[in-house]
């Protein structure tokens, strides 16, 4: 806490309280002015359960409660919903005000095609999300860990790349399903491999029907970048999170950036969102190039799934009960 | 339906606790990239605002809560 609040401080021209055990002891005495930031949410006993008698000393502390991380609003937890339900007064700040606007006006009737780029490491922990948005979106487009295991769904080898076995006929029947709609969910033709992960591992490249036991595929290959690339030119709208490859080591890094100088590039509605899919934006200085950038990670991927994010729904209702 | 958003309420002299996202990188006791803090400057800086007409003249009571100071590995 107390490198964010010197940090805080510094900007903001003023003094900033920082208050440890704030949920047993309160907050101390405070004047009309004071800023207090106070110990990290998380720590609280009950936060992740949503405990009632955590969010109702938490709403206790305040007059008008303020939810402006759109980051965990997918998330019911005390200082998330519990407090909302509690406080005298709960309302949504200017971040999550301008994201629900934001991807709403975005979402409610895209630009066709619409495509989707879905990366990260695990199918597992993106499962939902694949299945939802298969059905929005016209072309899915996979990357990383999660494509290694729509590789081996088509029968190559993927050595010792990281995949999940268990699901391989989870992503060969999602594959199914988008063709049996007229969609497709294209694995790589070419992947970049290495045989260790390190930022020294000497980067090959491969047809993706040549990988050996003791490969790991890190990135996409030229190839397959300028196939997808093909498909961004060409898309209405596009929603971007998760980076096609280990794109932290530049030999691993050219099919993300492929990818990312194509949607800036593109004249498609561009979303991106999820931290490491800014820090891709970032790294490729497409910033200004994309049309929304969202901070949210999976708060931002159970929106583009059309769910109710806990944290908006309590607003709503207190708004509506008022 | 809809939220009541901050920009719609009068702050004056009141208590307010805002739920932000401060899981920012931290090394040797220094915020290494602060992508997110300024977003939420504007926060504490338009509630501000909102309670008094202009950002020097006073202020009112705030508190905050910290969210997350490290990577969070949920995300």
């Amino acid at each position: 806490m107390i490198p964010v609040g010197d940090h805080m401080a510094a900007l903001l021209g003023r003094e900033v309280k920082m208050v440890k055990d704030w949920v047993e002891k309160g907050v101390g005495s405070i004047n009309d002015g004071d800023l207090v930031l106070l110990e990290n949410v998380r720590f609280n006993v009950g936060e992740k359960k949503n405990d009632d008698a955590l969010a109702k000393k938490m709403a206790e502390l305040c007059d008008v409660f303020v939810m402006d991380a759109f980051g965990t609003a997918h998330r019911a937890q005390a200082s998330t919903h519990g407090v909302a339900k509690f406080a005298p007064v709960a309302c949504a700040g200017p971040l999550l005000a301008g994201e629900l606007d934001a991807l709403g006006k975005a979402l409610d009737n895209p630009a066709r095609p619409m495509v989707a780029i879905v990366g990260g490491s695990k199918v597992s922990t993106k499962l939902t999300v694949l299945e939802s948005l298969s059905k929005i979106v016209d072309q899915l487009i996979v990357g990383g860990g999660i494509a290694n295991t729509f590789i081996a769904a088509q029968g190559h080898n993927v050595g010792k790349s990281l995949y999940e076995a268990d699901l391989v006929d989870t992503a060969q029947k999602l594959t199914d399903d988008a063709q049996a709609r007229g969609g497709d969910i294209p694995v790589p033709t070419d992947v970049v491999c290495a045989k260790e992960f390190a930022e020294t591992a000497e980067a090959t490249l491969k047809n993706v029907a040549e990988v050996t036991d003791d490969d790991m595929i890190f990135d996409i290959g030229p190839d397959s970048a300028a196939a997808l690339a093909d498909v961004l030119k060409n898309a209405g709208t596009i929603v971007w999170n998760g980076p096609v490859g280990v794109f932290e080591f530049d030999q691993f890094g050219e099919g993300t950036r492929a990818i990312a100088l194509a949607i800036a590039e593109s004249d498609a509605f561009s979303i991106a969102g999820g931290g490491d899919t800014l820090a891709a934006v970032d790294k490729y200085n497409i910033a200004d190039k994309v049309s929304y950038i969202s901070t949210g990670g999976g708060a931002f991927l159970e929106f583009l799934e059309g769910k109710q994010l806990p944290a908006v729904a309590i607003l709503e209702e207190r708004a509506n009960n008022q | 339906m809809s939220v009541i958003k901050m920009a719609d309420l009068d702050l004056a002299g009141k208590r307010v606790l805002i739920r932000q996202d401060l899981n920012v990188p931290v090394k040797d006791g220094k915020v290494t990239s602060d992508k997110r803090i300024p977003a939420h400057h504007r926060t504490l800086h338009e509630g501000w605002c909102q309670s008094h007409g202009d950002v020097s003249s006073g202020s009112p009571r705030r508190r905050r809560v910290q969210r997350r100071v490290f990577h969070d590995p949920c995300r």
